[in-house]
């Protein structure tokens, strides 16, 4: 798994994948997604999938794959070693996305949420892995919200491909925990080769497990805050833990969209008494308006 | 010395006053400096700028009339300074590690510039001074106690361009600050002198 | 939103300030105390306060103004400044303000004085520096009426040379309107409504309101009135014309000073939350006459649009 494009600018999002194995254009495959690092309040979340033909899914079982959730480090870089071995009938795909770009959808002026990311994620995935010549049949994926929803949404993008959306599919179907563990695998190397692009000076990088209830977490958080800039890029802003951090400890920041923020009425920065300074009987013409000029009283 | 309560005006600060227009300047004058929040003097005030809050009695009272002296001694070494106009009101005046944070995430794409600042994406464009013009920051570094007094402020550093960020959007040359730079243009049409003969 | 007891340092007075100025400015001064001053002037216009510089020895004189757009604030070197406006220091003819003392002496003695005595602000004591700008002598006979009595020269004001005078600042300023192809026409520029009508039909009469429109604003109503007439401006007539402007112009009324016409410049509505109480130029477009007048949409239609 060869994470360098992603390594090099950690900024972005980047979608990788293996070789589509022969066996896998020839005849009808399964394909299950899976994804990794959805909780957590740093580092990317990986949407992983993992595919092979219809008449390979013993073989597969005989890999024993298992949800990545119930195994250590050690055993996920080891299945995924498996999987790399059968190369000639599995082939996987991953998306990661960013930290920063998870915090900038969910920060967008037209706010994108987590779940519609996720979603649109995974179909572009599938598409990607049909683009490529995978010939899908049929789609195992393990739920991000309600699954009937989710089912009948990627029923809608995908009328060919029988979908199948379940709680806990990362334990039910084989090919949903080998997704598992492409995620997984590669979210924990990108968190682990992580290059701040920050210079962060001498701040510690024990960060815990990076999970927003880890004490240990909070406190690196807490503890590496910059008044001005918040944190790195490896902190997803658009969590509510973040966000309570930085309006206690960071400078005030206003957007012209946090009007909308119930705790910034009636706080109107003094910056906004500057404007309308023209005397009522007088307004500047257009042009000035316009342009946002306007006539300076005094230093 | 402040005190709430309708005072009459005479009475104010001690200040004897001929008319009450000259004691309400008199008043701006002795209340600068004074935090936000606190009204001087609350019903002389009132009666003077009945309209205004309080932030606004600080922000008039902080424009004094006594002129600002530009001391160019130290334009030869004045450094050129990386100026970034953000689309956000950050509260503060101070240092901050910009070039720890921010310049290394700056990515140039096919038109603009792309940042994230606080987690929010940001896109921008450099901008050049006009030409014939130069960018200035100038600093104040004490202010006189008395109204009467001159200011002063020195150069503090120059720029010859300056990058203007939008959220999310690139700036546009119909908008914002790239449309307020055709002003310098127009100015010196307007202000240039009216030759003899008729052209 | 933020801790009571937590102190608030951008609350205090703004001690630093960017600004874009013509490289005279930075012209360095004969003498120790001869550098460059802002000083408060009378605007010629409005009659009350406002901002001007004068670059070393007061050879020329400069307006300050500022762009101003909500919610911006600056990163300068490695620091950050709340005070998110630039300031613009732009040349300016002192005449317009000499002209200001000029007429007010016309008013009230109505002779032929010296300029030390017209030039004359207990407001504004800087106003006498206007005289050593070299500019102010050589322009002054566009505006006055001189005679001179031993070797002192006296002066009163001209109204008819002035306008003539008036009428080459609005030529100068048509010109360069539209060769920086400035927007003289279709008063609203919201981003719904494209005004087709504004690209092709804008008509000289367009380009010379608005420069007396600008020029306006470095002199006095009355002025401003007398120049409109000698202009011969045909009065304003057609709904597409701009009611508000003329109303703000010539009338005592107050306009809504708090509006935020910025709403109308996005160029994304759609995402942006409209107010319920409609502008008084949202008002005024909804009574328009919007037939040409082409939805934004219309240019992206896939549906072969019917012609108007």
């Amino acid at each position: 798994m060869e994470l360098g494009e992603f390594e090099r600018d950690n900024a972005g999002s980047c979608r990788l994948g293996s070789p589509v194995p022969e066996l896998c254009r020839a005849g009808p495959c399964c394909l299950g997604i899976d994804e990794a690092g959805r909780g957590p309040v740093l580092g990317p979340m990986v949407y992983g999938v993992c595919y092979c033909p219809l008449a390979k899914q013993e073989e597969l079982g005989a890999l024993k794959m298992a949800d990545s959730k119930t195994l250590t480090e050690a055993e996920r870089e080891q299945l995924f070693g498996t999987l790399d071995g059968a190369r000639d009938f599995v082939g996987w795909a991953l998306h990661i996305l960013s930290p920063n770009l998870i915090s900038t959808s969910m920060q967008q002026r037209a706010k994108y949420n987590l779940n519609a990311l996720s979603h649109d994620t995974a179909i572009g995935l599938i598409q990607h892995v049909l683009d490529a010549g995978v010939h899908v049949a049929e789609v195992f994926v393990d739920t991000v919200g309600p699954a009937e929803k989710y089912q009948e949404k990627l029923k809608r993008h995908f009328p060919e491909l029988e979908v199948t959306v379940r709680p806990k599919a990362d334990s039910l179907f084989p090919i949903v925990s080998a997704a598992s563990i492409c995620a997984k695998v590669a979210r924990d190397r990108a968190v682990k080769n992580w290059t701040f692009l920050e210079d962060l000076g001498d701040v510690s990088v024990e960060y815990g497990s990076g999970y927003p209830n880890d004490p240990k977490t909070k406190e690196w958080l807490a503890q590496c805050l910059d008044p001005v800039f918040g944190y790195p890029q490896f902190v997803r802003f658009s969590w509510s833990t973040a966000q309570t951090i930085l309006e206690s400890k960071a400078v005030p920041v206003r957007w012209d969209d946090s009007e909308d923020d119930p705790a910034q009425k009636g706080t109107r920065s003094v910056l906004s008494f500057f404007a309308r300074k023209e005397s009522s009987k007088h307004q500047p013409h257009r042009f000035f308006h316009e342009r946002k000029l306007e006539t300076v009283t005094g230093l | 010395m402040h005190r709430g309560g309708g005072l009459p005006p005479a009475e104010c600060a001690g200040l004897r006053t001929t008319s009450p227009s000259m004691h309400q300047d008199r008043r701006a004058a002795r209340c600068e400096g004074v935090p936000v929040g606190v009204i001087p003097f609350s019903g002389c005030a009132r009666d003077a700028w009945p309209q205004l809050s309080s932030a606004c009695l600080w922000s008039k009272m902080s424009e004094s009339s006594s002129p600002v002296r530009l001391d160019l001694s130290s334009l030869r070494e004045a450094p050129q300074d990386v100026l970034h106009m953000l689309p956000c009101e950050v509260e503060h005046n101070g240092s901050a590690p910009v070039d720890r944070y921010f310049t290394p995430a700056i990515r140039q794409g096919s038109q603009e510039k792309s940042v994230s600042f606080r987690g929010r994406s940001l896109k921008g464009q450099e901008v050049m001074v006009p030409q014939g013009y130069v960018g200035l920051v100038l600093k104040e570094d004490q202010r006189p106690c008395t109204e009467e007094e001159e200011r002063t402020v020195r150069l503090k550093s120059t720029f010859g361009a300056l990058t203007v960020w939008n959220l999310e959007r690139a700036p546009s040359a119909d908008d914002g600050l790239l449309l307020a730079l055709s002003w310098p243009g127009i100015a010196e049409a307007i202000h240039a002198p009216v030759l003899k003969k008729e052209q | 939103m933020l801790g009571s007891g937590r102190r608030r340092p951008a609350d205090s007075r703004p001690d630093q300030w960017v600004l874009v100025a013509p490289e005279p400015v930075t012209d360095l001064p004969m003498k120790p105390d001869g550098g460059p001053l802002f000083t408060r002037l009378r605007n010629p216009s409005t009659g009350e306060a406002a901002l001007y510089l004068f670059n070393s020895s007061a050879q020329q004189l400069f307006e300050v103004k500022a762009f101003h757009e909500e919610y911006r604030s600056w990163f300068i070197g490695q620091a950050v400044q709340h005070d998110g406006r630039l300031l613009f220091a732009t040349p300016m003819d002192p005449l317009f303000l000499v002209l200001f003392y000029l007429i007010k002496a016309e008013k009230e003695q109505g002779k032929f004085q010296p300029l030390d005595q017209v030039v004359v602000d207990s407001e504004f004591s800087s106003c006498t520096m206007l005289l050593q700008c070299a500019r102010v002598m050589d322009s002054l006979h566009h505006v006055i009426e001189e005679k001179e009595i031993g070797n002192k020269k006296f002066y009163k004001y001209s109204q008819e040379k002035t306008l003539k005078w008036l009428k080459k600042k609005v030529s100068q300023t048509v010109k360069v309107l539209k060769s920086s192809n400035v927007c003289v026409g279709g008063r609203v520029q919201s981003a719904t409504f494209i005004s087709g009508k504004q690209i092709t039909d804008v008509k000289e009469d367009d380009y010379v309101r608005y420069a007396h429109g600008l020029i306006s604003e470095y002199i006095s109503e009355d002025l401003s009135v007398e120049l409109s007439k000698y202009l011969q401006l045909p009065e304003l007539t057609s709904p597409e014309a701009d009611p508000p402007l003329k109303k703000r112009k010539f009338s005592d009324a107050p306009v809504e000073a708090e509006e935020d016409y910025t709403k109308f410049n996005s160029s994304d509505l759609k995402n942006k939350k409209t107010t319920s109480k409609m502008s008084a130029a949202q008002k005024a477009l909804a009574k328009v006459d919007k037939t040409g007048m082409k939805t934004i949409s219309a240019f992206f239609s896939a549906k072969p649009k019917a012609t108007k």
